[in-house]
């Protein structure tokens, strides 16, 4: 503790304070814009911060990683298009907040949250980092899978769209999660013979396409908006905070999640945020009013995303296994000055280390004071005639598609899976599970082959540790859990 | 006809099903055991498949309706606007493609607005030059390329 | 009105090109920015060490070299693109083994033929692979490695190239590798440092940390003489291997046509850039080891040819070839 508090030195020094702040704003902006994410702008970055102290280089970086969390969530509630993939989960509830005129009592809760889940994640950073580490060790193929698995069950019924509906989506999002090589062969599944799809299809054209264009598609004929802004003003504001006591426990088990799961390798904010949300349906006593605004449903997955955001740090800095690709970007980022992220990191550099989690926190209140103000602005923009937003969801959708991998292919895809997305949602299919099955389905099938491969065929491995067992015990009681309530919520009225 | 319509969703799932499987023919299977790059597309087309006849089943015994509200002006603007970025935006660089994709989407609506559509597609291809290009360095030039 | 390249070159240096008239760019070549096609994504390690010798060959070339990222594919994106680009000199291209040697055998839709659409320019670097086992293993020699390795013994790999070098030194010393596959290093290393598999192929600079930790423990590098950070660790060769060597690369090719003097221009400037003691500490750093071989432009591009042949045939047998 005494530590983090001398982190707090180096993290308030005023040439690190500053790099703090460029951080956190680049990241909130370049979460807001769609398409372009934390990745983009860290290297673009990364070459400028070879001159910077280490320490501020990648307190800086880390700014606007963390950052871009935060603004992920404004596009997603106000335009359907989650700033980053992290976010997707946010629109479900956000949106239809944003619609009904409570923007503002969206974006709040999203900026809340994301705060409130970045604290928790810090102080867990804290107190709790080698429990994390070893917990994140303790994590082989077998634990893999069952924990995507249960994320697979839990995006399959997030959705009250019928149990048929979420298992036909979830396996269409799978089947295209399947494109690409196949890591244990290196077969390449329907490329048919174009480069561009040996990567597989880019999440980011996924989730654009399946949520953002088919929103633009079904209102842009409309004549005038029906949306009924409610004014942004101080007593709103005060209503707002005073109804935020109900997400106090949905921000507890969101942290909980993105706490426990950012850490893991390739898990990371995303799935934290699908399986925060999924926990949050299915521990309501309301599950079907998910997806038509609760914001339970914006609360849980900004927390969980935010709180991940944060752990992910640990087995970066001290295991030097970075869990996403922007984690791997900051770590060449630490290399580059000279600083082995591994375990003597944090007894060689300690000041690095807690200047870095103190930055973190700093960071974090900074990013909330700069985007309190802003939810007036950003609410006001839904008086904004609906016309205008149309062109503009289009061009920074493409433009920002295109930026990705600097590839017009990716916009082709966007039109590809704008159209589906559109054709699906007229038959009254939700994207989400897609989604979902999209984000979990190919790691799915690489645990449990790699599991497979390293026990020579041999399924009981499987279930062959206690944390295994436990997972897969949740995700049964989560079908029976579905099952019955499928049944009790039929049973007054059987044409369903 | 009417069954058809009906069917369609599920129908549609069932088709993307089958796309798959067709293309995962030519894939190793490999046993349960040892898997191969086909088994699990294969098992995947085949639940998707299922699911899909059985919702074109029951949307059909229940007299769903088929698609709600599917609007195909809309969805033919929209989709030409993202074409036009795909096709020019590398070649004749954000300003051009900007305008046309704007009004291109302008005409989805009822009537169509020109001054505003062009003062909309001007201030926006600015902002995403500015934004896209200038700030986050992506490859593009605002005007048309005409060396290359 | 500025042209494309123009504007890349803006960002760069701050300071945007009228367009040149081509006929005037052969006199005094670089005349304009030059094009660095990185087929990888920003912020990796192939493009950090792109952008560290691009920066130093700015310095002593007169023109930036910019940095244009194209990835996709694992590298047949970028690569494809570059073998249709003009053979000017003005666009180069970050040809690493993956793409120069094992893409075009591995996958049918990466159709250049890096022998007939490069032209060599430079070799940057020559990297080994390590093999690693648990600290907690009773493997400490790799006698006690072979032996444990006669059964069956779980390795897993982080790459396509490390893979092939774990399949030569398996067919080399008839050991039983169930290889298994991870991409990237990161969940690798997680299953090592846990026990879950008994052996790790990878790059030397991911497990270094872990080895200085004692977590994990050396059993032999696959370059022709010791690692510099690895002083402990012994060669194939040296353990009975003769001529092993198997080692990751980078090098900078051109689209193949453009005019030998550019090339050897370029060849000695990126030479003299490799060479200079900052850059290659830089590169050090970052687990990057400058070859230090200087090679010359023909040199380069046998090197590449010679590397091509050797994984085609390497790959062919395996089975792993496209159909």
């Amino acid at each position: 503790m005494s530590d983090f508090l001398s982190g707090f030195a180096t993290a308030l020094q005023p040439v690190n304070l500053l790099y703090c702040f460029a951080g956190v704003i680049l990241g909130n902006i370049v979460g807001v814009l769609p398409g372009i994410g934390a990745i983009a702008a860290i290297s673009i970055l990364l070459p400028l911060t070879f001159s910077l102290e280490p320490t501020t280089a990648v307190i800086m970086l880390a700014g606007v990683y963390y950052g871009a969390e935060y603004g992920g969530s404004i596009a997603s509630i106000l335009l359907n298009l989650p700033g980053t993939a992290s976010n997707a989960i946010t629109t479900l509830d956000g949106y239809p907040l944003a619609r009904r005129g409570e923007a503002g009592l969206a974006l709040l809760t999203a900026q809340i949250s994301s705060f409130s889940g970045g604290t928790l994640g810090i102080v867990a950073m804290v107190v709790f980092s080698p429990l994390i580490v070893s917990f994140s060790l303790s994590f082989g193929p077998a634990e893999y899978f069952a924990t995507l698995l249960l994320g697979l069950v839990a995006g399959a019924s997030a959705i009250g769209a019928g149990p048929l509906k979420g298992i036909a989506m979830v396996a269409v999002g799978m089947l295209f999660g399947t494109v690409g090589l196949d890591l244990n062969s290196g077969f390449a599944r329907f490329d048919l013979g174009i480069p561009n799809l040996l990567d597989g299809l880019s999440i980011v054209a996924v989730a654009m396409g399946l949520f953002g264009i088919p929103e633009v598609i079904a209102n842009i004929s409309a004549s005038q908006a029906k949306e009924k802004p409610i004014a942004v003003n101080a007593r709103a504001m005060y209503s707002a905070f005073r109804r935020l006591g109900a997400i106090v426990p949905s921000v507890l088990r969101g942290a909980t999640v993105g706490g426990l799961l950012g850490p893991l390798p390739g898990a990371g904010p995303t799935i934290s945020s699908f399986l925060a949300y999924s926990l949050e349906r299915s521990t309501s006593r309301n599950p079907e009013e998910f997806g038509t605004g609760r914001v339970n449903g914006v609360a849980a997955p900004e927390a969980a995303n935010n709180a991940a955001a944060q752990t992910a740090f640990i087995p970066t800095m001290t295991l030097g296994i970075p869990g996403t690709p922007t984690m791997a970007i900051i770590l060449g980022a630490l290399m580059i000055h000279g600083i082995s992220p591994g375990p003597q990191l944090v007894v060689d550099h300690p000041d690095l280390f807690w200047g870095l989690v103190a930055s973190f926190w700093i960071g974090n209140v900074f990013l909330l004071m700069l985007n309190i103000p802003l939810i007036g602005v950003w609410a006001r923009l839904v008086a904004v005639p609906r016309r205008f937003f149309f062109p503009v969801i289009v061009a920074l959708v493409c433009i920002g598609v295109f930026g990705v991998s600097n590839s017009s292919f990716d916009i082709w895809m966007v039109l590809l899976m704008g159209v589906l997305g559109y054709v699906l949602r007229c038959y009254g299919f939700p994207p989400a599970p897609l989604l979902i099955g999209f984000v979990l389905g190919p790691m799915v099938e690489e645990y449990l082959r790699r599991a497979l491969m390293i026990s020579a065929g041999d399924y009981s491995y499987l279930f062959s540790t206690p944390t295994s067992i436990v997972i897969h015990c949740l995700t049964a009681g989560l079908l029976l859990w579905s099952v019955v309530r499928g049944f009790r919520t039929k049973a007054p009225q059987p044409a369903g | 006809m009417k069954t058809l319509r009906d069917a369609g969703g599920g129908l549609l799932i069932s088709t993307i099903g089958l796309l798959f499987l067709l293309g995962a023919r030519d894939m190793a299977l490999g046993d349960l055991r040892n898997m191969g790059p086909g088994m699990v597309p294969t098992a995947l087309s085949v639940v998707a498949i299922v699911a899909g006849l059985a919702i074109a089943v029951s949307e059909v015994l229940r007299g769903s309706g088929g698609a709600s509200g599917f609007d195909l002006r809309a969805l033919v603007c929209v989709a030409a606007a993202i074409a036009l970025y795909a096709v020019m935006l590398e070649t004749a660089g954000v300003f051009v493609t900007t305008i046309v994709a704007v009004f291109v989407l302008a005409l989805a609506r009822p009537q169509l607005r020109a001054a505003e559509t062009l003062v909309v597609g001007i201030a926006l291809s600015v902002f995403a030059w500015v934004v896209f290009v200038k700030g986050l360095g992506m490859p593009l030039s605002f005007l048309p390329d005409v060396r290359s | 009105m500025f042209t494309k390249r123009a504007i890349l070159a803006g960002f760069a240096s701050a300071f945007a090109l009228a367009a040149l008239p081509a006929a005037q760019a052969t006199d005094a070549f670089p005349a304009e920015p030059i094009r660095l096609i990185v087929p990888y994504s920003p912020g990796g390690g192939t493009d950090v060490t792109a952008r560290i010798v691009a920066e130093a060959v700015s310095e002593n070339i007169g023109q930036p070299v910019v940095v244009e990222n194209r990835p996709g594919a694992s590298g047949t994106v970028g690569t494809l693109l570059a073998s249709r680009e003009k053979a000017d000199g003005y666009t180069l291209l970050f040809g690493i083994q993956a793409t120069m040697a094992l893409n075009p055998s591995l996958f049918k839709a990466a159709t250049y033929k890096p022998k007939e659409d490069f032209d060599g320019v430079a070799l940057i670097s020559e990297s080994p692979y390590v093999i690693t086992v648990p600290g907690a293993s009773d493997i400490n020699t790799y006698e006690e490695f072979a032996e444990a390795a006669s059964e069956r013994m779980t390795m897993a790999n982080g790459g396509s190239a490390a893979l092939l070098a774990a399949r030569l030194l398996a067919r080399d010393a008839d050991l039983k590798f169930s290889n298994i596959p991870y991409s990237g290093s990161g969940a690798a290393i997680s299953d090592i440092l846990a026990g879950r598999v008994n052996a790790l192929i990878s790059s030397p600079v991911s497990v270094l940390p872990h080895i200085e930790s004692g977590a994990l423990k050396p059993v032999l590098v696959t370059s022709a003489d010791r690692y510099h950070a690895l002083p402990q660790a012994p060669t194939a060769d040296e353990l009975g291997f003769e001529g092993f060597k198997v080692v990751g690369w980078y090098s900078i090719v051109a689209p193949k046509g453009v005019p030998q003097d550019r090339l050897a221009k370029l060849n000695a400037a990126f030479n003299k850039a490799v060479a200079d003691p900052k850059t290659s500490q830089r590169l050090s750093e970052i687990g990057v080891t400058p070859s230090g071989l200087a090679l010359g432009q023909q040199a380069v591009t046998d090197y590449i040819a010679k590397e091509y042949d050797l994984w085609t045939a390497e790959i062919a047998e395996a089975g792993l070839e496209a159909k």
